[in-house]
């Protein structure tokens, strides 16, 4: 081994350790303090304590030096160990160091494209297999960590463990999220548990990172990107990479990308529609495929679709709700291999009717609203409005409407614009037109800019504009509230008359939906906590008028107009997504809602898509009761059961981020160098990953630092203390 | 006087009440009792009869009893010994040594040692006299039986001075040509000297026909050496000072100690010369309970 040696490159694993090496003048201050240091005694037995010096005294000065060598290279040699001393051995003499301890850390694939189905089992199945065999391989004293590339990146072992049947339970247990993979979170969550084991641990000489992954190309794209190739060379300076690829050609998969409601609030025997977006992430086209739409449950509509490759259709099914309450509708393909993304849900809340609370300044100033808001009549009309004067703001509960508008109201008080603050952010819908009665000053006090924290509107008011004839810019359609206006331009927004508005000054935050033709904004929306806000910069009736002028000329007659009625629908429905937005979220999204009217023993359970049954704990606080749930990882319903006083249970839809379902893959050619391949088949461990190897000798210095300690005790038995 | 009381602490006179000190050897002068006297002449006082059993003596039979009586009676007399016991002490500096775990130095012990002898020799009518010495003899007083003599032993071994220097050697060549008429010799001391000529001098005393016991007095740190940390010590009669580490000479020590005790048994066992190792820290009544006993037995 000699030769091995000179190729070999020593390095101390801690060198800071090697400062306890000063202990090592212990023993020698010791041997010179306690010469100087010494009990003084009468002796009348000299002449036989005389013969017994002048016998020993060479021995005694031997024996004497003997030992605090002894002691002194003791301490020397401890010091040493705990700095680590590594040899690192040329890469071509690969393994002729093997020995030293390893901490590997385990980085499995958690996305859900892990759960396509290769054969008989899964790809994440096989990553778990690949990840026993590598621990019950492991060398005594291998050190493993776990952690699970998702989004966000999950660590299942953080600090290294050394037993190999707790490590095996821990990947037995592993289950795969429906989340997406975000990869540079979880490099940055690597170099974290690295580093920090390298500190805790320096006997772990060698390190090493293997990732278990099927190489989709949506994961790994980022590690060819320049921030990923910065990660990935940090975490290669501290240990070795290494890819197993358990990926392969994936023959079929088509997949929901999208599900939504075109209604943001169903009704009761209102017709709802519902686009479904499928696309087929298959080299081959797809003929007839299946598209199922259930509702509770239930099967209620079916649709056949064919796609090319690669090719992303949208299919529409309308179905009316007879009953009101939480429905869960579900659309679903036909099986292949990767079911996870087969299916997609929404929850549906299903109202009688949406109700609307016009607040106006003056009476008649909602008058047209009404109209805009409620066109049909009898059992069919879908929105219900209530008039009423501005002091309804703070007498009627909120929480019994779904929207509120303000028209021509001149001043905003503290308390009602508290009490709308805390109905958009639950949800709740605010629609404001100005007027010839509005304060801007109180507006901007209470509901803008001025209010800090608390601001409500999308916009600061300015002065009023001269009086003029202004006509709406629609932005090229852009904003979903005219986008339907979009081809029909003799509907009469571009006509709309306009001679009088407040000057907006937008929000950082806010779109511009509608433009004055000289560039004001004259429509702007904001979504506000949960809530939606939208500013109308003019009046919303006619009522509303410069007194400058003789005679008075009145700001707009847009409400009698006939594209008020339509801009009013599209603006109530945007208004109204908040109510209905939380409901519906992605899976690592987390789930919340407000609770009225609860007490803090008020139970509150959540049942998982599995069946399974969790209590959450109910936070109190000024703004109300709310609960949470952050571990969500599976996609599916949810159902949340808010039991008394509140009794009622409300319906979640969580569903996959369809960015996952494409399994393109990243040839392995394409990643950073410092990721080496290893096999993932053939059913062995690599012996080694990676290069240099690096043997620590910490073991070897703690032997003789034992044995050392021995022959202590055996010279001080010698020199007297083991007869005494 | 703290020692005197010392000395006679009651409880350890009790215990050597029963006891009574036999003369080993047949010493001038003659005892009647239990052993035959070489010298005839002497006066004996009568004590009882008692009767007669096989292996006893003819000659002390009571023939006017038997001619009364038809029995064998023997005639018993009080043991009116003129035992001579001569106490030398050694008051030399060695015998100031008092180890840690020792109540009493060892001249303490000595001065107790030879107090409780001169009260029991006083106690049966027998004279005892007192030599200290350390290079040369202190006090000589001669023996006496006369009972107001102990305190004036006591007094001489209470104020005799600590000497510098031991010089046994000669003295005991003195001591053997001023004590003329024989005697019990007690020699208490640690005897830390030149051998040879110490032996020489006791071969001396025995050759004058005295029996000589010699109470070897030690400290147990002296027998033991069970320093453990490094020592500074003071050598006493004129011995330099020396700085060690006890456990590294422990073995050494004892080896020489033991070579030097060995050769000072064997070389007073030649001359018939009896040695007792007196530890100080063992208790005085126990030391001379067991002196006695052994030398009652050696006599009977």
């Amino acid at each position: 081994m000699a030769h091995l040696a000179l190729l070999a490159f020593w390095h101390l694993g801690s060198a800071s350790m090697l400062l306890w090496a000063a202990a090592a003048l212990l023993p020698i201050l010791i041997h010179l303090w306690s010469r100087r240091r010494y009990q003084s005694t009468d002796w009348a037995a000299m002449t036989f304590l005389m013969a017994a010096l002048r016998q020993n005294a060479r021995r005694v000065r031997l024996e004497q030096w003997l030992l605090l060598a002894v002691r002194t290279a003791m301490l020397l040699l401890f010091a040493l160990a705990l700095a680590d001393p590594m040899s690192s051995v040329l890469s071509s003499i690969r393994g002729a160091g093997q020995g030293g301890q390893t901490h590997t850390l385990l980085v499995l694939d958690g996305s859900y494209s892990m759960d396509y189905r290769d054969q008989t089992e899964t790809r994440f199945e096989r990553a778990k297999q690949y990840a026993r065999e590598l621990v019950e391989n492991a060398s005594q004293g291998d050190g493993f960590t776990i952690l699970m590339l998702a989004e966000p990146p999950k660590v299942i072992v953080g600090q290294p463990a050394f037993d190999r049947s707790d490590l095996l339970q821990e990947i037995d247990a592993l289950t795969l999220t429906h989340s997406a993979a975000d990869l540079p979170a979880t490099l940055a969550a690597a170099e974290a548990i690295v580093r920090e084991t390298d500190e805790r641990y320096p006997r772990l000489a060698r390190r090493q990172v293997v990732f278990l992954t099927d190489l989709q190309r949506s994961t790994w794209e980022h590690a060819a990107a320049a921030e990923g190739r910065a990660r990935l060379r940090r975490l290669a300076e501290l240990a070795t990479l290494s890819v197993v690829d358990l990926g392969g050609a994936a023959d079929k998969n088509v997949t929901v990308t999208r599900f939504e409601s075109q209604q943001p609030i169903a009704t009761v025997g209102g017709t709802n529609t519902f686009q479904v977006e499928v696309q087929n992430h298959s080299a081959e086209g797809v003929r007839g495929e299946r598209v199922t739409l259930r509702v509770d449950g239930q099967l209620v509509a079916e649709q056949r679709v064919d796609l090319q490759p690669a090719e992303r259709a949208t299919i529409s099914f309308d179905h009316r709700f007879d009953s009101p309450g939480e429905h869960m509708v579900e659309v679903r393909l036909a099986e292949d291999r990767l079911e996870v993304d087969n299916h997609r849900w929404l929850s549906v809340p299903v109202q009688e009717t949406i109700r609307v609370l016009c607040v106006y300044g003056q009476p008649g100033e909602t008058n047209y609203l009404a109209l805009a808001l409620e066109p049909q009549e009898g059992a069919e009309r879908r929105v219900k409005a209530q008039q009423a004067a501005e002091s309804a703001i703070v007498e009627s509960d909120l929480e019994n409407y779904d929207c509120v508008v303000l028209s021509n109201v001149g001043r905003i008080n503290r308390d009602e614009a508290a009490v709308l603050r805390r109905f958009v952010t639950r949800g709740g819908g605010l629609i404001v037109f100005l007027g010839d009665r509005v304060q801007a000053d109180s507006y901007n006090q209470q509901l803008g800019e001025l209010a800090g924290d608390a601001r409500l509107l999308p916009a600061s008011l300015g002065e009023t504009s001269s009086e003029s004839q202004y006509r709406l810019n629609p932005l090229d359609y852009r904003h979903s509230i005219v986008s339907p206006f979009r081809g029909h331009e003799k509907s009469g927004l571009l006509t709309t008359p306009i001679w009088s508005y407040i000057r907006l000054q937008p929000s950082s935050g806010a779109k511009v939906a509608l433009a004055f033709d000289n560039g004001d904004p004259a429509l702007v929306e904001e979504q506000i906590g949960q809530g939606r806000v939208i500013l109308f910069a003019s009046a919303a009736s006619p009522l509303s008028v410069n007194r400058t002028s003789n005679p008075p000329t009145p700001w707009t007659a847009i409400a009698s107009w006939p594209s008020f009625p339509p801009l009013v629908q599209e603006m109530l429905n945007l208004s109204l997504s908040g109510r209905t937005a939380g409901r519906n979220q992605i899976v690592g999204d987390d789930l919340r809602g407000d609770v009225s009217k609860a007490t803090p023993e008020t139970p509150v359970e959540i049942v998982l898509p599995d069946g399974q049954e969790e209590r959450l704990p109910l936070v109190m606080d000024a703004a109300g009761a709310h609960w949470f749930f952050t571990s969500a990882t599976q996609s599916g319903p949810y159902e949340v059961k808010i039991g008394s006083p509140v009794s009622t249970v409300e319906r979640f839809a969580l569903n996959i981020d369809p960015r996952e379902s494409d399994l393109e893959r990243l040839s392995f050619d394409s990643l950073p160098p410092e990721l080496t391949s290893e096999p993932a088949k053939g059913g062995t461990r690599p012996t080694s990953f990676g290069e240099p190897l690096s043997r620590s000798y910490f073991r070897e210095l703690l032997l003789a630092v034992i044995g050392l300690a021995l022959v202590d005790v055996m010279l001080a038995w010698r020199l007297g203390r083991g007869a005494a | 006087m703290e020692s005197s009381r010392t000395s006679f602490d009651p409880q350890t006179l009790a215990k050597l009440q029963g006891l009574h000190l036999r003369a080993r050897h047949i010493v001038e002068g003659y005892v009647a009792g239990l052993h035959r006297s070489p010298y005839h002449g002497f006066s004996i006082e009568f004590a009882e009869h008692r009767e007669y059993s096989p292996g006893d003596d003819l000659r002390y039979v009571d023939w006017k009893v038997f001619g009364r009586t038809d029995k064998h009676y023997l005639k018993q007399y009080e043991d009116e010994t003129n035992l001579l016991c001569y106490l030398v002490l050694d008051t030399s500096e060695s015998m100031l040594y008092r180890g840690p775990k020792s109540a009493l130095s060892k001249a303490e012990y000595a001065q107790c040692l030879a107090a409780a002898l001169s009260w029991l020799v006083l106690q049966q009518q027998d004279s005892v006299g007192l030599v200290t010495y350390d290079s040369q003899i202190r006090q000589f007083i001669r023996p006496s039986s006369n009972a107001t003599h102990l305190q004036n032993l006591l007094q001489v071994m209470e104020k005799s001075p600590a000497g510098k220097k031991t010089n046994s050697g000669p003295i005991f060549h003195e001591l053997a040509e001023r004590l003329t008429r024989r005697g019990l010799v007690i020699v208490l001391s640690d005897f830390f000297d030149d051998v040879p000529s110490l032996l020489a001098g006791l071969k001396h005393l025995r050759h004058r026909r005295h029996d000589v016991v010699l109470f070897h007095v030690l400290d147990a740190a002296e027998i033991e050496f069970p320093f453990q940390s490094p020592t500074e010590f003071k050598g006493l009669e004129a011995m330099p000072h020396v700085v060690a580490d006890p456990q590294m000479l422990r073995k050494a020590y004892l080896k020489e100690f033991q070579a030097y005790e060995h050769a000072l048994l064997k070389g007073c066992r030649s001359h018939g010369i009896e040695v007792r190792r007196m530890r100080t820290d063992q208790p005085l009544d126990v030391a001379l309970t067991s002196f006695l006993a052994e030398r009652r037995i050696r006599v009977a």
